[in-house]
C-alpha cells in the first residue's frame, strides 16, 4: 500500500496513490457486497430448501369469495414453485388468532409448537402482538422481493398505525376507505362529512356504517375523528385521557346529530361491511363502504352488484393503510411461511391481486421501479365501478386510539 | 354378568369414568380460574351493557322455552288423541336434523325487510317500493330469536316424548288409562291433561331444562338473528372472550359463569311448576292438530335455504332475482374439504359417543350411573362457551388442539347428553328376563348382548347415533376453539357467512348443514327398522 | 352323590328378610317334581336360584341371596355362572325373541358349531313335535298362547339341558288346552330322561303325586 509523504512524491505520484487507494477500496467493497448478496442468496436458497415440503397454515379473513379464491391460487403457485403446501385457515376475526397465539404462549407452547404459521394482520392487532412479544424475529430482510416494495411513496408499508414494523410483518396490499353507491339512485355522491350528514337527513334510514368494533366501522369513526378534530398531531402519539376527551368531542357531537337519520335510527348497526353491501344490492341502503378501492368493481365483475355502481372517496382524503402478513413466534413452518410471504410480494402475485377481475387489492410495490416485463403485468383498462378520482391518503392514528374510541362508542351507542 | 354381586368387575366402570371424568372436570376447573380475581367482577358489574344483556337473555330464553313446552304439549296431545302418534312422531327426525343456525338463516331469509315475505306482498299489498324500515331481523325485542328457538325446540321435546311413546308397553298403558278416564266422563282433552300429560311431562322435564339451557346460552343463533343493542349475555360474553385485552377475557369467562348460574337458577325454580303447565287451547281440525303447520314451517325454511343458494343480484321488490348465480354452490364445492371433514368428524364422534354410552349403560352399576349423571349432562346444561374455553385449555395442555383426536373427543362430549336422553330410558327398560332365558339356553352373556339385547334396541341405538351426529355437525364454538382454526366445518362456514351478511353463500352452507344430519337420520331410520316378517305361512 | 337333581336350601331371601329356609329334596332323571305354595313364598325365586338367574330378575329391588347347594349328576352347579349350568328354564311368559322368526328362535338354542344341515333338521323335528310344522317363518307374535308355550318348551329342550325348570308354564292357557299341553310337556320331559321341577298354583298340574313339595314362608 503506497503511503503519502508530501515532501517525497511529485503530484503525479500523489494522484496515482489516490487512484490506487480508490481502486482497492472499491475492490474491497465490491467483494464484500458480492459476498453479502451471495450470502443472502445462499440464505434464501437455504430458506427455500428448508421450506420445501412444509405445510403453512395461513390464518386469513375469509369474508370474501374473491379473496378466498385468490388464496387458493397462491396455494397452487407455491406448491408448484416451492413445494410448500399452503392451507387457508378461514377466520372471521383476526383477534381470534391473536388470542390463540397468546393462549399458546401462556400454555408454554413456544419455539415451533404453535398452530399458526402466517397471519393476515394490521393495525391494533399488530401493535398488541408486537407489544406482547408474540411475533418472534424480524424476517422481512430475508425476503428477496422486499426490495420492490415502495417504502418511499407508501410510508405505511413500514409504519403500521404509527407503530414501526421493524421487519416483523411483510406488507401485502394497500387499503383506503372508499364508498360506493348506485349512480342511478345517488347521482351526486357526498364527498365530505357535511354532505354525508345532509344526505342522511334527506334520505332517512338509508345510510349507516358497520357496528364497531368491526374494523370497517372503526375506520369510519377514525375518518370522522380525523375530519372533525382540530389538532392532528395528537394522533401520531399514544392516546392519553386528556387528549382523547378533547380530540373526540367534535366526533361525538357529529354522531349524535347523525344517528337519528341513519338506518334503524342508529339504534342498530349492520354487523359488517359485506352485510351493508348486500343491503345496497337489495336496495335497503344507498351507500356501502370498503377498504379496497376496487371492491365495487370486483363485485360488479362477479355479478353481485349492478354495473351502475360507482366508487368514490371524500375529497379531502380518506384513511388508508397497508395490510400485512406476519409470522408468530411459535410458527412450526417458519421457513415455509417466509417463502409464502416472499411469493406474495412477487410482481406476479401482486399484479394478479391488483387485477379487478380477481380481487382488485392495490399493490404495495413500486411499479415504476420494476423491470419492463413485470411492469406490464400491472396494466389494465378501466373497469366499471372502479375508483376514478383517488383522494389523498390520511394516515391512521396511533394504534392505542382505536381501543379507546371503540369502548367509548359502545358506551354511548350500544345500550 | 350384570348386577350388584361381588363378582362385578370394576375395570369397565373405572375405565369409562376415567375416559371422560377428568377431561370434564379439568375443563371446568380451568374455566374457573378467572373467577378468583377481583377486578373482572367489578368490571362486569360496571359494564353498561351487562344489565340489559342479562335481561334480554332471560326474556328470550324463558319465553322461547315456555312457548316450546306448551306447543309440544299441544302437538303431543293432538297426536295422542287422534291415534296418530306413529304417523307424526316417526317423521320427527326430518325436523330434528335442521341445525339451529340453518333455521335462523332461513327465518332471516323470510322475514328480513328484503326477505321473501315482504317481496311476495310488495308492492301490491304493502305499497312498498323500497325495503321498509321494519326491524324484523335482529329486532330489539328478540322476537326473531324467540321464534327461531321456539321452532327448533318443539321437535326436540316431541322427539324425547316419542322415545317413550314408541315403547309398546308404555303406550298401551297410557291408552288404557286414557280410555278409562274418558269413561268417567272427561272429554278427550281433559282426559289427556289429567291422566297422560302428568306422566309424559315427567319424562320431558330434563329435556325442558336442556331447552332452557340452550335458549339462555346460545351464541351462534343469537349472532344471526338475536338483538344487537345490547346483544344477549351469551354473545356479549363471546365478544369479550375474543378480545385481546386480558381483563375483558376474564370478564367474558365470568359472564359465562353468570349464564351457568342463571340456567341453574331458572331451571331449579321451574322444575316443579313446569309439569303443571298443561297444553291448553282448542284443537283445530283444519291444521291437523298443529303438526301440519309445523311441517309446513320447516318446509318453507328448507325452500328458502335451497333457493337462497342460487340468488344473484336481487333488488327489492322483485320476487325473482335479476340474475341467478351458480357461483355460490361452486364456492361451497371448492371447500369440499370442510364437507368431508364435517362428515368424518360427525361419524367418528357419533360412534364414539354411542359406544361409550352403551358400555356405560350396560356395565356400570346403577348407583355409579346416578352419581355421575350430572357430570354427563353438564355439557348440555352449562354454557357452550365455558366448555369451549375449558376444553381448549385442556387441549392446549395435552397438545391435541387442532388434532382429530381432540376434535372427536370434544364433539363426543358435547353430543353425549343428547344421546343419553335418547337412549337411557329405552335401554334400561329392556326386559331382563330375556337375559335369563338366554343364559339358561346355554349362551354366554356377551352373546345375549350381541344377538338379543342390542338387536332389539336397534332403533333406539341408531336414533341416538343420528342425534349425536346431528349435534356434532351443529357444533360451532368447540370447533372454533379446539380446532385452533384448523378445522373448518360446514357450520363454522355457515355462521361466518351469515355474520358477514353474504346471503347466497350463507344459504348454500346452511342448506348443506341441513342435508348432512338429514342423511344421518335417514340412515338411522333405515337401519333401525324393526324386522318385517313374512306373513304366516311361507 | 347319585344321578339326578339335588337341591339343598339353607336360606333364600334378602339380607334382612328370609323367604325360605332349611329345605332340600332330590329329583331323579325323567321325573317331574312339583313345587307348590302360596303366592309370594318364593317359588319363582327358588327356580331362579337353581338356574343361576337370580341376580338378573331381582330387577333393582334389594338383591336376593341364595345360600345352599345345587348338585346335578354329582356335579356342583351353584358355584357356576348360569350359562354353564346346563339347566333350562321355561317361564310363564314364553319370552320368545320378538326379533327372530319361530325357526330362528328354536335354532338359537343350539350349539353354534353344529353344522347347518343338522340344525335345520333339528328345527324341523322340533316344529313337528310341537305340531306346528308350517310356522317356521312366522313372527312369534302371530302365534297363540298355547303355540308359544310349545315353542318355548321346544327351544329350551333343543339346548339339551340336563335338567329342566318350569315356572307356571300353563297358567296362561285356556282350560280346554291345558290338559292337552300339560300331557305333551310331561311326555317330552320323560322321553329325554331329565329331572324336571314344576312350579304351579293349580293342583291339577301335578304329574306325579308322590313328588310334591309344599313350600311355606320362613
Amino acid at each position: 500500500m503506497p503511503f503519502f509523504r508530501s515532501s517525497d512524491f511529485s503530484k503525479h505520484s500523489q494522484r496515482m496513490a489516490v487512484k490506487g487507494w480508490f481502486l482497492s477500496l472499491s475492490l474491497v467493497l465490491a467483494t464484500t457486497l458480492a459476498h453479502a448478496s451471495d450470502a443472502a442468496g445462499r440464505d434464501w436458497r437455504t430458506l427455500a430448501a428448508q421450506a420445501k415440503g412444509q405445510t403453512v397454515y395461513f390464518n386469513a379473513w375469509a369474508g370474501s369469495e374473491a379473496i378466498n379464491a385468490y388464496i387458493q391460487w397462491v396455494a397452487a403457485a407455491v406448491q408448484a414453485q416451492y413445494g410448500v403446501t399452503l392451507k387457508h385457515v378461514k377466520i372471521a376475526d383476526i383477534a381470534d388468532v391473536v388470542n390463540r397465539v397468546r393462549a399458546e404462549k401462556q400454555a408454554g407452547r413456544d419455539r415451533t409448537s404453535g398452530t399458526v404459521d402466517l397471519m393476515w394482520i394490521n393495525g391494533e392487532n399488530f401493535a398488541a402482538m408486537k407489544r406482547d412479544g408474540l411475533l418472534g424475529e424480524p424476517f422481512t430482510q430475508n425476503l428477496p422481493n422486499f426490495k420492490w416494495v415502495d417504502t418511499v411513496n407508501k410510508p405505511t408499508t413500514l409504519i403500521d398505525f404509527s407503530v414501526p414494523t421493524d421487519g416483523l410483518e411483510a406488507p401485502w396490499g394497500m387499503a383506503q376507505l372508499t364508498f360506493f353507491s348506485d349512480s342511478k339512485r345517488v347521482p351526486n355522491p357526498p364527498i365530505d362529512l357535511e354532505t354525508f350528514a345532509a344526505m342522511a337527513q334527506q334520505f332517512p334510514g338509508r345510510l349507516t356504517y358497520p357496528r364497531p368494533p368491526d374494523f370497517h366501522g372503526t375506520t369510519f369513526l377514525k375518518q370522522v375523528i380525523l375530519a372533525t378534530a382540530s389538532d392532528m398531531a395528537v394522533f401520531t402519539k399514544p392516546a392519553t385521557d386528556a387528549d382523547f376527551q378533547a380530540a373526540t368531542a367534535p366526533m361525538w357531537r357529529y354522531l349524535d346529530k347523525l344517528h337519528p337519520a341513519l338506518w334503524r335510527e342508529g339504534q342498530q348497526f349492520p354487523n359488517t361491511a359485506s352485510a351493508m353491501t348486500q343491503m345496497l344490492a337489495d336496495g335497503e341502503l344507498l351507500v356501502s363502504l370498503t377498504f379496497n378501492p376496487n371492491e365495487a368493481a370486483n363485485e360488479i365483475a362477479s355479478k353481485r352488484l349492478p354495473e351502475s355502481v360507482q366508487s368514490w372517496q371524500f375529497k379531502a382524503g380518506t384513511i388508508g393503510n397497508t395490510h400485512f402478513v406476519a409470522i408468530p413466534f411459535n410458527a412450526p413452518s417458519r421457513a415455509g411461511a417466509s417463502v409464502v410471504a416472499n411469493f406474495l410480494l412477487s410482481p406476479e402475485a401482486q399484479a394478479r391481486k391488483a387485477n379487478i377481475d380477481v380481487w382488485g387489492d392495490p399493490t404495495v410495490l413500486a411499479v415504476s421501479r420494476l423491470p419492463t416485463a413485470q411492469r406490464a403485468l400491472f396494466q389494465g383498462g378501466v373497469k366499471p365501478g372502479q375508483l376514478t378520482q383517488a383522494a389523498p391518503v390520511l394516515p391512521e392514528p396511533h394504534a392505542s386510539w382505536v381501543d379507546k374510541i371503540e369502548k367509548e362508542w359502545i358506551r354511548r351507542y350500544a345500550r | 354378568m350384570k348386577g350388584g354381586a361381588a363378582s362385578v368387575s370394576m375395570v369397565m366402570p373405572m375405565a369409562l369414568t376415567l375416559a371422560i371424568g377428568p377431561v370434564l372436570l379439568t375443563a371446568l376447573w380451568l374455566a374457573l380460574s378467572p373467577l378468583l380475581a377481583n377486578t373482572p367482577w367489578v368490571a362486569l358489574w360496571q359494564d353498561p351493557r351487562f344489565a340489559d344483556a342479562t335481561l334480554h337473555t332471560l326474556w328470550t330464553g324463558t319465553a322461547a322455552s315456555l312457548l316450546a313446552w306448551v306447543s309440544a304439549g299441544y302437538l303431543l296431545r293432538s297426536a295422542f288423541i287422534r291415534g296418530q302418534t306413529g304417523r307424526w312422531l316417526n317423521r320427527l327426525p326430518l325436523l330434528l336434523a335442521t341445525p339451529h343456525a340453518a333455521m335462523a338463516i332461513a327465518i332471516v331469509l323470510w322475514v328480513a325487510p328484503t326477505g321473501w315475505l315482504l317481496r311476495f306482498t310488495s308492492p301490491w299489498l304493502t305499497g312498498f317500493d323500497t325495503p321498509p324500515f321494519w326491524r324484523t331481523t335482529q329486532d330489539p325485542l328478540g322476537l326473531g330469536l324467540i321464534a327461531a328457538l321456539w321452532i327448533k325446540e318443539v321437535p326436540f321435546l316431541c322427539w324425547v316424548a316419542a322415545t317413550q311413546l314408541q315403547r309398546e308397553d308404555v303406550r298401551r298403558r297410557w291408552q288404557a288409562e286414557f280410555a278409562v278416564a274418558q269413561t268417567m266422563g272427561l272429554t278427550p282433552t281433559a282426559a289427556f291433561n289429567a291422566v297422560v300429560w302428568p306422566q309424559l311431562a315427567r319424562v320431558l322435564r330434563w329435556p325442558f331444562i336442556a331447552v332452557l339451557a340452550y335458549g339462555l346460552t346460545v351464541v351462534d343463533l343469537a349472532l344471526i338473528i338475536g338483538p344487537t343493542a345490547p346483544p344477549t349475555l351469551a354473545v356479549l360474553a363471546w365478544e369479550w372472550l375474543r378480545d385481546a385485552d386480558a381483563v375483558l377475557q376474564a370478564q367474558g369467562v365470568l359472564a359465562a359463569w353468570v349464564l351457568a348460574g342463571l340456567t341453574l337458577l331458572v331451571g331449579a325454580s321451574s322444575w316443579r311448576p313446569i309439569i303443571r303447565i298443561a297444553p291448553f287451547g282448542v284443537m283445530g281440525r283444519a291444521i291437523g292438530g298443529g303438526w301440519r303447520l309445523l311441517f309446513m314451517l320447516y318446509a318453507a325454511a328448507w325452500l328458502a335455504l335451497l333457493v337462497g343458494g342460487f340468488l344473484g343480484v336481487w333488488p327489492f321488490p322483485n320476487v325473482r332475482p335479476e340474475q341467478w348465480h351458480m357461483g355460490h354452490w361452486g364456492r361451497v364445492w371448492d371447500s369440499a374439504e370442510s364437507l368431508w371433514r364435517t362428515v368424518a368428524l360427525g361419524l367418528l364422534a357419533a360412534t364414539l359417543t354411542v359406544a361409550w354410552l352403551v358400555a356405560w349403560l350396560e356395565w356400570v352399576p346403577h348407583r355409579w350411573q346416578q352419581v355421575m349423571r350430572p357430570l354427563l349432562i353438564a355439557p348440555m346444561i352449562l354454557p357452550p362457551l365455558l366448555w369451549a374455553f375449558g376444553l381448549y385449555r385442556v387441549a392446549l395442555w395435552g397438545h391435541f388442539e387442532g388434532a382429530w383426536f381432540g376434535m372427536v373427543v370434544a364433539h363426543a362430549i358435547m353430543a353425549m347428553p343428547f344421546a343419553l336422553l335418547a337412549l337411557e330410558s329405552v335401554y334400561r327398560a329392556s326386559d331382563p328376563r330375556l337375559q335369563a332365558v338366554t343364559l339358561t339356553l346355554g349362551r354366554h352373556p356377551l352373546q345375549y348382548l350381541l344377538s338379543v339385547k342390542w338387536p332389539l334396541l336397534k332403533r333406539a341405538l341408531w336414533s341416538a347415533w343420528a342425534i349425536a351426529f346431528a349435534v356434532s355437525v351443529a357444533q360451532y364454538l368447540p370447533t372454533l376453539y379446539i380446532g385452533a382454526g384448523r378445522f373448518v366445518t360446514v357450520t363454522t362456514e355457515a355462521v361466518a357467512q351469515a355474520t358477514a351478511g353474504q346471503r347466497g353463500l350463507m344459504s348454500a352452507y346452511a342448506a348443506l348443514q341441513t342435508i348432512l344430519p338429514l342423511m344421518a337420520f335417514a340412515v338411522a331410520v333405515m337401519l333401525g327398522r324393526p324386522r318385517r316378517f313374512m306373513k304366516g305361512l311361507p | 352323590m347319585s344321578v339326578g337333581l339335588h337341591v339343598s336350601v339353607d336360606r333364600l331371601g334378602t339380607v334382612n328378610k328370609p323367604l325360605l329356609k332349611a329345605l332340600s329334596w332330590s329329583v331323579p332323571p325323567g321325573a317331574v317334581c312339583t313345587l307348590m305354595g302360596p303366592s309370594g313364598v318364593g317359588k319363582s325365586s327358588l327356580l331362579g336360584a337353581i338356574a343361576g338367574t337370580l341376580s338378573i330378575v331381582s330387577d333393582g329391588l334389594t338383591p336376593l341371596i341364595f345360600e345352599g347347594s345345587v348338585y346335578l349328576d354329582g356335579e356342583r352347579l351353584d358355584t357356576r355362572p348360569a350359562h354353564e349350568r346346563g339347566i333350562g328354564l321355561v317361564t310363564q311368559d314364553p319370552l320368545l325373541f320378538p326379533h327372530l322368526t319361530v325357526a330362528e328362535n328354536l335354532a338359537f338354542a343350539m350349539n353354534r358349531h353344529t353344522p347347518k344341515a343338522e340344525r335345520t333338521q333339528q328345527v324341523k323335528d322340533a316344529l313337528q313335535a310341537a305340531n306346528l310344522p308350517a310356522m317356521g317363518q312366522a313372527d312369534p307374535s302371530q302365534l297363540s298362547g298355547g303355540e308359544r308355550a310349545r315353542i318355548a318348551l321346544m327351544r329350551a329342550l333343543l339346548a339339551k339341558p340336563r335338567a329342566l325348570l318350569l315356572d307356571e308354564p300353563f297358567s296362561k292357557l285356556d282350560d280346554s288346552l291345558r290338559q292337552h299341553i300339560r300331557e305333551w310337556f310331561f311326555r317330552q320331559v320323560t322321553q329325554r330322561g331329565i329331572p324336571a321341577l314344576l312350579v304351579t298354583h293349580d293342583p291339577a298340574d301335578v304329574a306325579d303325586h308322590s313328588r310334591v313339595i309344599q313350600l311355606h314362608h320362613a
